[in-house]
């Protein structure tokens, strides 16, 4: 079974790749999560490659995914957008691979059931992705609930207040300015209280 | 005007002067931020000047979750659990192949056009034999406690009592420094931590 990747060893295995690269890779995860993926991606990948990156959708089909990959100068292309997409759609968009060979590195983000399709159904584009499909957890950069709240005790300890004390402090504008009572509000959800 | 009431007047003529120099503190957002700083320690890591892996690297900088509706302020920090007050080394740091270690922690305010990083706190670490223990840039958040005191922007040098005036730095020319601009040195001028006695 592949890795499951989270953002950052996705980063570190891009920086491993060739500069002049076509490297696709199949990032796996539920459809729930691609469009908030692609945002961060894009926003990541850009400044880890230093390079341009396009966001394009097959959501108007097969043809105009194709041109627009073809037309597009981005040095590496983040595609998503697929949910819609049958087999035969896959099966159309194998047969243009060839159109779909410029230098450039590209991520599929698919779900589960669109990752089988394409290994199953798309031989050559099966056979050029090869190994590159990755189960992918997204988010695993943030903070869980477990870990704000051991921060918040990591505060309370260190200041000797409670959560209601530093609240009360930020309504009155007596917070103290040092970033661990910013970081404390924002901890709250009440990063709003933080005086601009 | 005495002498204090002068420095006083100094420290805010000072502060005015660093909230004029051209110090740009805007950035794209909170993601993108993460990810400056991510592709910085990994070529670090990269360069064999972090002692910490790129597997280390995975999982150790982190961000507050995102609002479910509207922005908000994000802090990006190293290390998820705890945060280190205590100076203790079994916390999850980053650590230079000298063994000088570090953490940060940073508040973007993804509410203003663009985002702007309104706090941070950088704090490096020296080896126990070391003639400074550490060394901390603080960023205050803005508002009018910041007036009181003409210290928004400082440094702690070695003391979590002393302060004084930092010069403009972003995050990511602090994070610069303590990779690459404060290497140990090779015949140091002061050894020991012993002051010399006065007569």
């Amino acid at each position: 079974m592949s890795t499951i990747l989270s953002i950052d060893e996705l980063l570190q295995r891009v920086g491993a790749q060739p500069e002049d690269g076509n490297v696709w890779f199949v990032l796996t995860l539920p459809f729930a999560h691609h469009g908030a993926l692609a945002e961060d991606l894009g926003d990541v990948l850009e400044i880890f490659t230093e390079s341009s990156v396009g966001k394009l959708s097959g959501h108007d089909g097969v043809l105009p995914l194709v041109a627009s990959i073809a037309s597009t100068d981005a040095a590496s292309l983040i595609l998503s957008g697929f949910e819609q997409w049958t087999m035969q759609d896959w099966r159309q968009l194998d047969a243009l691979r060839s159109n779909l060979t410029v230098q450039r590195n590209a991520f599929l983000l698919l779900s589960e059931m669109a990752t089988s399709i394409v290994l199953n159904y798309a031989p050559n584009l099966a056979s050029w992705i090869g190994v590159r499909v990755y189960p992918f957890t997204y988010g695993t950069e943030f903070l869980t609930v477990e870990e704000q709240e051991d921060r918040l005790v990591g505060l309370r300890s260190w200041a000797g207040k409670t959560d209601d004390e530093i609240i009360a402090l930020a309504e009155s504008h007596q917070l103290s300015p040092e970033p661990e009572y910013g970081e404390w509000l924002v901890l709250l959800g009440r990063g709003d209280l933080i005086e601009r | 005007m005495s002498d204090k009431a002068s420095w006083e007047k100094t420290r805010q003529i000072i502060q005015s002067r660093q909230a004029k120099a051209d110090l740009d503190l805007t950035v794209k957002n909170a993601r993108a931020l993460w990810g400056d700083i991510f592709s910085l320690l990994n070529a670090a890591s990269d360069d064999g000047i972090l002692a910490t892996t790129q597997a280390d690297l995975r999982g150790l900088l982190k961000l507050t979750p995102q609002p479910k509706q509207g922005k908000n302020v994000i802090a990006v920090m190293v290390g998820a659990a705890i945060k280190n007050f205590k100076r203790d080394p079994t916390q999850p740091h980053l650590r230079r192949q000298d063994g000088a270690w570090f953490d940060f922690s940073i508040l973007v305010d993804e509410t203003q056009k663009p985002a702007a990083i309104i706090g941070f706190d950088f704090e490096l670490r020296f080896p126990v034999d070391f003639p400074t223990s550490f060394l901390r840039y603080d960023l205050n958040t803005p508002g009018h406690n910041n007036q009181d005191d003409g210290l928004r922007f400082h440094i702690h040098p070695g003391s979590d009592d002393l302060m004084i005036h930092s010069g403009p730095l972003t995050p990511i020319e602090i994070l610069q420094q303590f990779l690459y601009g404060l290497p140990f040195p090779v015949k140091p001028r002061t050894r020991g931590k012993s002051r010399p006695q006065s007569d």
